[in-house]
């Protein structure tokens, strides 16, 4: 990576645009059912991949925070049954994605961090719903399922988000002025 | 790339070897499988579990089981109408089934080695108390009167014609037909081809075979005052009985009267809350069990220390546990629970 | 950040991920406390109900009905029509091994499932 630091007009315009991705995700993926009410698959996350990867940890877990409260607002669904966990999920994966993402990135990847998110996700949620609504032994029970999709989710958001840092040139890299270098 | 694409192929090779291996592994680990079924029979709930066998090999052995205890109780009640004790103790001699005539013989032995504490013959003492949520107690005159014709010594059987006597007394069989009817089911199981399994008769367990946890069962033993165990037994093999005095009783003014007499006086024993005994036959440990509950904590215990192939626990006190007592034998297998 | 897509890092995360949910899909299930318990009853009466619901059974018998009552996480007899109502008094049946038993109506109440601690019977 070469040097310089991106320039703050870029960084705020980044986030806006990656904020605004981010909403758009959460508001649709109500619409994706799944087995228990108010559990979600977690594909948002590739916002906050898209943000780690690009602005860096603390936007990331600003922007996920940001996803839930407003997205929510935006559905109607803000301290809805659902809310927590939407919120504990998108956090949960945000703080281990970023963790991850500082601990160990240049060999962890786009794709490994984004598993790690995913499985954070689950694992959130599952205590969730463990913790208000059936007690802990069918939510433990759930938890070989939810590592499993983890993996499944984690692969496939990882890849989307590769394809669009490739594609849309994200990359901190990208986020710099313009120079002779950097067409 | 050829380089990149063998490694590929060998990267996904190793991963499913490892998977599958790790999935053999924890197959492997699993917990053993059962076969269930339970019935109410001989005035209580009783089950039997089959372990390691198919459902259809099982099914069948159960079956045949389920017949053998359907016909102890059926000789061995004293409720019926038909039974064969019901026809003695009409009759006071005949001549009977050679099932019956061994079980009546048996207990007569085990009455002379307990020196009366367990005694087949408690039939009227029986009759007088009426345990339950209104009772009374029995006039005492009539105890006594009752207590005229108790006396094991009165009977006389032979196993092999099938004889008996009864001399005057009545028999009451059914502090014995509970552990001989799970003798009975067991030895149906192993006739059947199961290797191990398991018959509860409402708390009188036999054992067949190596148990699920590395050969070894785990048999619990239940608290006399509180929900739950007192312990539990690690056990290779055997037979276990408990008598205690909550299976049966009634309060009387705020005193308990349970149902496992002292053959002596004709009320209640008293200082045992309950007694646990661990034999190789059902029929043996059912028959100690009351035998040891009416001898008391001392008598008791010492008694089950001096015979061989007989282990146990006893619960004194009176109305609050005080001791739990444990046979040397089985020091190293008692878990307590608390 | 271009390059691979997989990383030999991420295909570690991965085998870690699948091996752990695989794992984890053998490992015995609890189903002590969040159980339920089978009520039966003469004739083929039959009713299985999740400990963690609010119920109460109405079983008949020879003798007349037995109610069976599922509350706070237990069952028990609240009443029966037999003489001794041991069944009454057997108490709260909640882990598995636990039973209540009216012979006399012919009702059991038992708690399924077999946990790792709980014995494979109880002398009582």
């Amino acid at each position: 990576m070469t040097g310089g630091r991106p320039s703050r007009g870029s960084r705020v315009a980044g986030f806006g645009l990656l904020l605004a991705a981010a909403l758009v995700l959460h508001v649709l993926e109500r619409f994706i059912p799944t087995p228990f009410p108010f559990v979600r698959l977690g594909l948002s996350n590739v916002a906050t991949l898209l943000v780690i990867f690009s602005l860096g940890a603390c936007d990331a877990i600003l922007i996920a925070v940001l996803r839930v409260t407003v997205g929510s607002l935006i559905a109607g669904t803000f301290l809805g049954p659902g809310f927590s966990f939407a919120l504990v999920g998108g956090l949960a994966a945000a703080v281990a994605m970023a963790a991850f993402h500082r601990a160990a990135s240049p060999p962890l990847g786009v794709v490994g961090v984004s598993l790690i998110g995913a499985a954070a996700h689950n694992i959130a949620q599952l205590a969730v719903l463990g913790a208000l609504y059936t007690g802990a032994a069918p939510a433990m029970r759930l938890l070989p399922a939810g590592l499993l999709l983890a993996a499944a989710t984690g692969l496939v958001t990882g890849y989307i988000a590769h394809l669009a840092l490739g594609r849309l040139r994200l990359g901190p890299e990208a986020l710099r002025p313009a120079t002779a270098h950097n067409p | 790339m050829a380089v990149g694409r063998r490694r590929l192929i060998l990267e996904v090779l190793s991963f499913a070897g490892a998977l599958a291996l790790v999935i053999f592994l924890m197959y492997r680990a699993r917990p053993p499988t059962s076969y269930e079924e339970s019935r109410v029979a001989m005035g209580t709930l009783v089950t039997i579990t089959v372990y390691g066998a198919n459902d259809g090999a099982a099914s069948a052995a159960v079956g045949s089981a389920w017949r053998e205890i359907e016909r102890v109780d059926s000789l061995l009640t004293r409720y019926s109408r038909t039974s064969e004790v019901a026809l003695l103790n009409e009759a006071g001699r005949a001549v009977v089934d050679s099932a019956t005539a061994t079980t009546v013989a048996r207990a007569l032995e085990i009455a002379l080695a307990t020196e009366g504490a367990f005694d087949p013959t408690v039939a009227p003492l029986m009759d007088l108390w009426k345990f339950g949520e209104e009772m009374a107690l029995p006039d005492h005159a009539e105890i006594v009167a009752a207590l005229g014709s108790v006396g094991y010594a009165r009977v006389s059987a032979d196993a092999e014609g099938g004889l008996v006597d009864l001399g005057g007394a009545q028999l009451d069989l059914d502090g014995i037909a509970k552990g001989r009817a799970v003798d009975r089911a067991v030895a149906a199981l192993r006739r059947g081809g199961v290797e191990s399994a398991l018959v509860d008769a409402g708390g009188d367990i036999g054992l067949l075979g190596e148990g699920p946890r590395h050969g070894r069962w785990r048999i619990g033993i239940k608290d006399p005052r509180k929900e739950g165990l007192l312990g539990a037994l690690k056990l290779r093999a055997g037979s276990v009985a408990t008598s205690g005095d909550y299976q049966r009783c009634g309060f009387v003014d705020g005193v308990r009267y349970h149902h496992i007499l002292n053959p002596g006086t004709g009320y209640p024993a008293r200082g045992v809350l309950s007694a646990t005994v661990v034999s190789d036959e059902c029929m043996v440990a059912d028959a100690l069990a009351t035998a040891v509950f009416v001898m008391g904590p001392t008598r008791g215990m010492s008694f089950i220390e001096s015979v061989e192939s007989v282990e146990g626990v006893i619960v004194s006190g009176e109305e609050d546990v005080e001791n739990v007592l444990i046979s040397t034998g089985l020091e190293d297998a008692f878990d307590a629970a608390r | 950040m271009r390059g691979a897509a997989l990383t030999g890092a991420d295909r570690l995360v991965l085998y870690v991920l699948v091996g752990l949910g695989v794992a984890l899909l053998f490992v015995p299930g609890e189903s002590g406390e969040s159980g339920e318990v089978v009520v039966e009853g003469a004739g083929g009466f039959r009713a299985v109900v999740p400990l963690a619901e609010e119920r109460t059974l109405e079983v008949p018998g020879p003798l007349g009905t037995t109610v069976v009552e599922v509350s706070g996480g237990a069952a028990r007899v609240a009443s029966s029509p037999c003489p001794e109502k041991l069944c009454v008094r057997a108490g709260d049946v909640a882990e598995a091994g636990d039973v209540a038993v009216c012979v006399p109506n012919r009702v059991v109440v038992r708690a399924e499932g077999h946990e790792r601690g709980e014995p494979d019977a109880t002398s009582r």
